[in-house]
C-alpha cells in the first residue's frame, strides 16, 4: 500500500471536484452526480484513514458499509424528485425553477 | 518504484479523471457512464486497501443499481438541453459559482491541513486506536462488527431503505387518469 497521504489527496481532489460541480452545474441530473462524488470521497477518506500499517478498523468499513446503503436511498429519491420536477416544469435546469407554487 | 506503486497511483488518476469526466462531459448519458466506471475504480481501491466487502457493496450498488437509476431517468426525462443552453453565456452565474467554489475550496484545504496535524498528533500520542486486527482477520471482524455492534443500525438502514424504495415507487407512480 501507498502512503496514507496520497488517498487523503485523492480524497480532498475528489472532494473539490463534487463541489465544483455543485457550485458551478445548473443540470439536476448533474448536481445528483456531483453529490454521488461527495459521498464517493467520504467513502475513500474513512477506508484509507481506518487501514493502517499496524492493523485495520472493522468499525470504519462498517460505517463506510452503512453509508453506502443510506446514500443509495438519497440518490435514488433524488433522481424521482427530478423526474417529478421535470414532468412539471418540462426542463432540468434550476434557474427555470423558480416558481414555489406547484 | 515498485510495480504496487505504480498501480495505486495509476488507480488513483483513473479516480479522479473519470470524477472530471462525469462532471464536464456534455451529454448526459456518457458523463453516468463515466460516474459508472469512476464508482468501479473505487471499487478495485477499497479491495486494494483491504476493505473486500465495501468493494464488492459499492460495486454492486453505486457502479450498479445506481447507474441503472440515473440510465432510467435518463431515458424519460428525454434529450439533455444543457449542450443548447451553454451557448448563452451566463456571466453572473459563473462569477458567483466560480467565487463560491474558491471560498469553499480554501475553507476546506484549510481543514484538511488542521485536522492533518491533529491526525499526526492523535496518532502519535493521545489515542489508542480501537481494536485494529490483522489483515487476514478483517473478513470475519467486520462481519462481526455489523452483527453483533452495528444491529441497531443495520435494522434502521434496512427499514431507511425500504421507506425510501416505497417513496421512489410512490413518486414514479401516475395519478389515475393522468396521461403521458
Amino acid at each position: 500500500m501507498i502512503g496514507l497521504n496520497w488517498y487523503l489527496g485523492a480524497s480532498a481532489i475528489l472532494y473539490l471536484v463534487g463541489l465544483y460541480c455543485l457550485a458551478t452545474k445548473r443540470n439536476l441530473i448533474k448536481m445528483i452526480i456531483g453529490i454521488e462524488i461527495l459521498i464517493n470521497a467520504a467513502h475513500l477518506n474513512f477506508i484509507a484513514l481506518s487501514t493502517t500499517a499496524a492493523g485495520l478498523d472493522p468499525l470504519a468499513r462498517t460505517y463506510v458499509i452503512i453509508s453506502i446503503g443510506v446514500g443509495a436511498g438519497v440518490i435514488a429519491l433524488a433522481l424521482s424528485l427530478t423526474l417529478l420536477v421535470y414532468r412539471h416544469y418540462g426542463t432540468l435546469d434550476v434557474r427555470k425553477m423558480r416558481r414555489l407554487k406547484w | 518504484m515498485n510495480s504496487e506503486f505504480v498501480v495505486e497511483v495509476a488507480l488513483i488518476a483513473f479516480l479522479i479523471i473519470f470524477a472530471l469526466l462525469a462532471v464536464e462531459l456534455k451529454k448526459l448519458a456518457y458523463a453516468v457512464v463515466s460516474l459508472g466506471l469512476m464508482s468501479t475504480v473505487l471499487s478495485i481501491i477499497f479491495y486494494v486497501l483491504y476493505a473486500p466487502y465495501v468493494a464488492v457493496i459499492n460495486l454492486l450498488v453505486y457502479a450498479g443499481a445506481v447507474i441503472v437509476l440515473f440510465l432510467a431517468v435518463l431515458s424519460l426525462t428525454g434529450p439533455s438541453e444543457e449542450g443548447k443552453k451553454e451557448k448563452k453565456y451566463d456571466v453572473t452565474a459563473e462569477i458567483s459559482g466560480g467565487v463560491l467554489f474558491i471560498i469553499i475550496a480554501v475553507i476546506l484545504v484549510q481543514v484538511l491541513i488542521t485536522s492533518y496535524i491533529g491526525l499526526q498528533f492523535v496518532y502519535g500520542k493521545a489515542l489508542n486506536l480501537p481494536e485494529l486486527v490483522s489483515f487476514q482477520d478483517i473478513l470475519k471482524n467486520v462481519a462481526q462488527s455489523i452483527w453483533q455492534i452495528r444491529v441497531i443500525d443495520v435494522l434502521i438502514q434496512a427499514m431507511a431503505l425500504f421507506v425510501a424504495g416505497l417513496g421512489v415507487a410512490a413518486l414514479f407512480r401516475r395519478e389515475r387518469g393522468e396521461k403521458e
